[in-house]
């Protein structure tokens, strides 16, 4: 594997997520994933831009594809690398971001609500109120997460 | 005030005041020095356009491209974006503002450094279980690709945010269309950046007529001309262009393995590659973004940031430190054109294999580069060399993007991230070219070729025994590895 794919390894077994693209929701939870990885001091590089769902990263894309099919072929060779110890503390943080609130049961819901809203609120640079009204205006199906992720979002100093 | 230019792909082209304005600044004027296409001069010639005239194509190609939606669009919608036509077109001449030099080499090598390099600077562990003496990790990207430096440079280069403000334009909208961060922004952001955008259209034309390898020559002047919104302000292509763009693609594939893929510019490549290193190694060239921004902060330090300022640094180290044998064979290759050799190749096309779910996956490339490097190794080992002398050189090329796969609807953050996107005429939608059964891409999509090259870097430059590894190493390969299709 490159040094790119083995870095995006690690991170996402260090936040357990697992690397499997198959759907689009499994594409979406790891561009969100990474998204907050990068919000809380995992530095992988990406540079993201708001699309369709929300923040969006056509470099990871092209990375993440990278690395599914060197798993497919057998090649999960990260040449003995391990993450920095201080990333593996970081990402400890990064999974009690994501963590779904109770009751919450479509994680990618979840994770698309939580980044789509810090996204507009600091790339976007939309004041609270705007944001929110943007994203009921166009999510309507993430209204029902909008202050729960707004909480979130605070409660770990993301805004 | 007008300002006309003539241009050799598309005859005069016409820029308005502020336009003519950015191009008369320093940031603009150093494109000059920067070639399109790194060092594939070096194998064709006339290939040695640069970053400058094609910022001017690509300006061109955009204000078309707009001219052609208010045609063809909506005509309620087009009042919606008309306030916008005027900063597309700025933002498509100032689209490589931010290149470094020698553009994607430089890019690439500069983020593996701040991937790999021990200390503060790795995310990496340093060693073999936890170090104490091991420096923090970073917080935060340590560099800027080319599109965040033109971010930053058009939102603090002094002349170019005086001309933007002087002519009534914000410089600070200006960089956030340019990096999309305003989802309000977005359906216009195709014409500068989509798989058919007002930059691939210059350069594809660009580069045939220039190179002399004339396979991106297509008919973009009637492609450009059926741009146009949907009904919900997507950008996309009127039915009538789909051959055209399904040409386009296909072109570009061609494109693609003629020259910047051509045998001899990869091995100059990777020489260029290897000074980089070198050179960022040497403290020569500081690649963080502190420095790079302090660069635009002082103007003229990043105007002379350019390929020359490069092959100045690489004489410079030719010339005054310590090397290795193969660090100077490195630096040679490019200042005396002494490239690596090719001795075997298996540029072969395959047929993408699926996920469980259906995603795209390229598992029979990437099983036969892990093979190819593990031989590659051995066959050093044994015969003595020394690894650092080859190269297995990588690429899958695609017809379409990761992230186009034929099942994607629109709800995917990818459906208009990616991919050439035809109006249905009677849903007023845009649809994936993809889907179109009509189309060469949409079989082709199923396939990518894959590249695979071993190159040698022969010392001080002498070829005699080449030949000999050659066939000593598709001996030593055959029986765990395809008979290569070149040499």
């Amino acid at each position: 594997m490159e040094n790119r794919e083995i870095a995006l390894k690690l991170v996402l077994d260090a936040i357990e997520e697992n690397t499997s693209i198959g759907t689009v929701s499994d594409r979406l939870r790891l561009q969100k994933a990474i998204y907050i990885c990068q919000e809380m001091e995992i530095p992988l590089g990406y540079s993201y831009s708001w699309y369709v769902k929300g923040p969006y990263s056509p470099s990871l894309t092209q990375d993440y594809y990278n690395l599914n099919s060197s798993l497919s072929a057998g090649d999960n060779d990260t040449k003995g690398l391990q993450l920095h110890p201080d990333l593996i503390e970081r990402a400890q943080r990064v999974k009690e971001a994501l963590l779904p609130p109770p009751g919450v049961d479509d994680k990618p819901h979840w994770y698309e609500a939580l980044c789509s809203l810090h996204y507009l609120l600091k790339a976007s640079k939309k004041p609270v109120a705007e944001a929110k009204q943007f994203m009921r205006t166009v999510k309507p199906h993430l209204n029902d997460l909008l202050d729960r992720a707004h909480d979130r979002l605070v409660q770990m100093h993301l805004v | 005030m007008f300002k006309d230019i003539a241009d050799p792909v598309h005859g005069l082209i016409r820029l308005t005041k502020v336009e003519a304005e950015l191009l008369a600044t320093r940031a603009m004027q150093r494109l000059h020095n920067i070639h399109q296409l790194g060092l594939a001069y070096l194998v064709f010639p006339g290939a040695n356009y640069t970053r400058h005239a094609h910022s001017i194509g690509a300006c061109h190609n955009a204000g078309r491209m707009i001219d052609a939606i208010q045609r063809n669009a909506d005509h309620e919608l087009c009042k919606k974006y008309h306030e916008d036509f005027s900063k597309y077109r700025i933002l498509a001449l100032l689209h490589d503002i931010g290149h470094y030099p020698f553009s994607h080499a430089t890019e690439h090598v500069i983020a593996d450094y701040f991937t790999t390099t021990s200390g503060s600077t790795s995310l990496f562990a340093s060693g073999k279980g936890v170090d104490q003496d091991q420096q923090p990790a970073p917080k935060a990207k340590q560099y800027r690709n080319h599109e965040e430096m033109g971010a930053f440079i058009i939102e603090n280069d002094e002349e170019v945010v005086s001309v933007l403000k002087s002519n009534g334009y914000d410089p600070v909208e200006i960089s956030e269309r340019f990096r999309l961060t305003k989802p309000e922004y977005s359906p216009l952001s195709g014409i500068i950046s989509s798989e058919l955008d007002c930059d691939r259209l210059d350069y594809l034309r660009r580069t045939a007529m220039n190179s002399g390898a004339p396979y991106g020559s297509v008919d973009i002047s009637f492609l450009i001309d059926q741009a146009t919104l949907d009904n919900d302000g997507n950008f996309c292509f009127r039915g009538k262009a789909a051959r055209s763009a399904d040409h386009l693609l296909v072109s570009r594939f061609y494109d693609y393995m003629q020259v910047p893929f051509n045998k001899t510019a990869v091995a100059l490549e990777w020489s260029l590659m290897e000074s980089l290193k070198l050179a960022f190694g040497l403290g020569l060239i500081k690649p963080d973004a502190f420095a790079m921004e302090q660069r635009v902060s002082r103007g003229s330090d990043w105007q002379i940031f350019d390929d020359q300022y490069m092959f100045a640094s690489f004489r410079k180290i030719l010339s005054e430190s310590t090397l290795s044998p193969v660090q100077a064979d490195h630096l040679n290759a490019i200042a005396c054109r002494r490239p690596a050799k090719l001795i075997a190749s298996w540029d072969t096309l395959r047929s993408k294999s699926q996920s469980e779910g259906g995603a795209d996956q390229y598992t029979e490339h990437a099983a036969k580069r892990k093979t190819l490097t593990k031989i590659t190794s051995e066959f050093c080992e044994a015969h003595g060399l020394d690894r650092e002398r080859m190269y297995v050189w990588e690429c899958k090329v695609k017809f379409t993007k990761d992230g186009s796969d034929d099942d994607v609807e629109s709800s995917d953050p990818s459906y208009f991230a990616d991919g050439v996107h035809i109006l249905d005429e009677k849903q007023g939608r845009a649809r994936r070219l993809v889907k179109r059964g009509d189309m060469l891409v949409s079989t082709l999509s199923k396939a990518y070729l894959s590249g695979l090259r071993i190159y040698y870097m022969p010392e001080r430059g002498d070829t005699k025994h080449v030949g000999t590894i050659s066939q000593e190493f598709i001996a030593f390969a055959k029986d765990r590895f395809d008979l290569p299709t070149l040499p």
